[in-house]
């Protein structure tokens, strides 16, 4: 048989491109990748393991602890499920303050994964602009919940603090900034002609491809598919009258740019929930009882999935939990990647997918 | 003397992604679907696949339940696009073979239940080869 | 101490490369390390430089719970490293394993017992300026009269 490959080229386990260690094998033709395959393993800690067994006041903190970036939906998604199975209802000031929450936390992680990308492709001055906009949106997040990263701000019935209104001024302020300063690196993202060249009809996926992948989130709707969004789902952001937005390319540029229109977006939704809030009650209060359910939420990178299975002492007895992740990452090694023209390519293609490989092993 | 140093057997690690619950319901899926048994499906997807794809197993499943195989419904009963595109296990053009063969045996003899199985044990010896 | 040592220490004390590798963590103190490099904070005012390659770092930043697929590897990085050098772990992983070290997980903590720790900086996870503030207080101890101390 002819052989075609010429090198087999191993990026990482440690890369300076990548925030986490994974380890991708390409099969490359000169420099064009012919098929990419992946190793994992370096994370894997075993947390659906350790949460069987324990009760519910254990497994929350273990759930947000399963993405340090994305923590905040963990927790919702987690808690949620819970109050599914044991029929627990939310009052509505708490259900706007998760809601602002969960899109302050999606603000951070969409700034932070485009900081990413514009370092992999060596724009370092619209990165570092972009990671110090990103900490704008974490002070808001430990204004309100009290930490940065890992906040356990839900709880089965509620949220756990209220929000002040010298708070809402401030955060309304923030706002403002954001948007504000979110024109001008748009603007410099879209007018950099060499931006344009390095991302634009690289590492394209078609709609059925992300189909047949399941891939969800940014890379579902930089592709074509609006209705992949679980938030059209969700009773709250329903009230808000919510429409994903969508892209048709699949390529690098469209993934990025989604990610700062739903940065846009998810201004507009907290704007929406501070006019719609009336004060009330914050925790409605509750007790997690026998059942089994199944819950989705959307989180920054896409559909995650809690199955969840409790006895009647709140403890739980079985848990799956499917990460965006894992079908995100997926869908970047075995199809983008396929026929990417350049080593440099790979990475900066790999990192448009967003990939959080702490999530994907759990 | 060069060092193979990232050449470390996986086998271990990609046997902890295969037993989590979600892995499990779709192994014994496709164990009761073909009739292997469920070591000898995790060690066939722990040689034929890498491990993105095994972390994949549960939602590439789904999306065969819902969408794969089209209008077909002998090649759904065989599984054709499960086992060559979304589970690829076996070799595209065989499974195609024998789902042609399958189809021309119950036009010709019309006996459509011989003929599934006849289709289901061919494709569990490719499983097991 | 001599001219030479002394022309050392002026060098070495606005110059450390940093790399930071991530033996198992969920991502948190990462991204903690990351924000250092953001304007706000501006690591590279005190003199620092993340590269992310052991090759040309000082100073390794360990995060996360120690997993199997590491057992052979961090060694060889520690041992990339050139002298002078120091390993900080970040976070409470490292240190103990945190939530994660629990019957049935696959972690194997901590990360002493696989390559030498000069300071720990707890918390899940620290905030980006106690990183800092390890680094800096470090790097005196480590790197200062180095020569001279080794004779």
């Amino acid at each position: 048989m002819k052989k075609t490959v010429d090198v087999s080229l191993p990026i990482g386990p440690l890369h300076p491109c990548f925030k986490e260690p994974a380890r991708i094998r390409c099969e490359t033709k000169g420099e064009r990748v012919i098929s990419a395959e992946m190793d994992l393993g370096y994370v894997k800690k075993g947390i659906e393991r350790i949460m069987r067994g324990r009760p519910w006041q254990e497994v929350m903190f273990l759930a947000e602890r399963v993405c340090g970036i994305c923590s905040v939906i963990h927790n919702m998604v987690c808690i949620e499920t819970l109050e599914k199975l044991s029929g627990i209802d939310v009052p509505e000031r708490a259900a706007y303050l998760r809601v602002i929450v969960n899109e302050l936390d999606r603000i951070q992680s969409h700034l932070l994964a485009n900081f990413s990308y514009c370092y992999t492709i060596e724009h370092e001055t619209l990165s570092m602009y972009l990671l110090n906009l990103r900490e704008t949106a974490m002070d808001m997040l430990e204004l309100i919940t009290g930490a940065r990263v890992t906040c356990a701000y839900m709880v089965p019935g509620g949220v756990r603090f209220d929000l002040r209104d010298e708070d809402r001024l401030t955060l309304e302020e923030a706002l403002d900034h954001m948007e504000k300063e979110l024109d001008r690196y748009v603007g410099m993202f879209k007018n950099g002609p060499l931006i344009a060249q390095r991302s634009k009809g690289v590492g394209i996926i078609s709609r059925d491809d992300v189909i047949e992948a399941h891939g969800v989130g940014p890379v579902a709707r930089a592709s074509g598919i609006p209705e992949s969004d679980r938030r059209l789902e969700h009773p709250t952001y329903r009230k808000l009258g919510f429409t994903p937005l969508s892209y048709e390319d699949g390529d690098n540029y469209a993934r990025i740019m989604i990610r700062f229109d739903e940065v846009y977006q998810s201004i507009g939704l907290i704007r929406r929930c501070l006019e719609n809030m009336v004060p009330g009650p914050i925790r409605g209060g509750g007790t997690v009882t026998a059942g089994e359910a199944t819950h989705a939420g959307e989180a920054p990178r896409g559909e995650l999935t809690y199955y969840v299975k409790t006895d009647e002492y709140g403890r739980i007895i079985d848990i799956a939990i499917r990460t965006p992740s894992i079908m995100n990452i997926e869908s970047c090694a075995h199809y983008m990647l396929e026929g990417v023209s350049s080593a440099a390519d790979i990475t900066s293609t790999f990192i448009s997918a967003d990939p959080c490989i702490a999530c994907a092993e759990r | 003397m060069v060092e193979y140093l990232y050449e470390k057997d996986l086998r271990g690690m990609q046997f902890n992604i295969l037993a989590s619950t979600r892995h499990e319901w779709v192994i014994a899926e496709l164990s009761s679907r073909y009739g292997v048994r469920k070591p000898e499906i995790r060690s066939r997807l722990i040689e034929r696949l890498d491990m993105i794809l095994l972390e994949n197993l549960p939602a590439r499943y789904e999306v065969w339940l819902d969408h794969g195989d089209g209008e077909d419904p002998i090649a759904r009963e065989l599984g054709v696009e499960l086992l060559t595109v979304y589970i690829p296990l076996v070799e595209d053009t065989r499974m195609q073979d024998i789902a042609q063969e399958t189809r021309v045996r119950i036009v010709e003899d019309g006996a459509h239940d011989d003929a599934i199985a006849e289709g289901l044990a061919r494709v569990r010896e490719m499983i097991r080869s | 101490m001599s001219f030479l040592q002394s022309i050392k220490n002026t060098v070495r004390s606005r110059s450390i490369h940093v790399s930071y590798v991530n033996v198992g963590s969920c991502n948190g103190c990462d991204i903690e390390v990351l924000a250092m490099l953001a304007p706000r904070y501006d690591i590279e005012q005190y003199g620092i430089y993340v590269h992310n390659n052991p090759r040309e770092a000082d100073i390794l930043l360990v995060t996360g719970a120690f997993t199997p697929q590491w057992e052979d590897k961090l060694k060889s990085i520690w041992d990339k490293i050139p002298e002078p050098k120091a390993a900080i772990a970040i976070g409470n992983c490292p240190i103990s394993g945190c939530v994660f070290n629990r019957r049935g997980s696959f972690v194997d903590p901590p990360v002493a017992k696989h390559i030498p720790i000069a300071a720990e900086v707890p918390g899940c996870p620290p905030r980006p300026t106690e990183i800092l503030n390890a680094v800096l207080s470090l790097a005196p101890v480590v790197f200062k009269d180095y020569e001279e101390k080794q004779q």
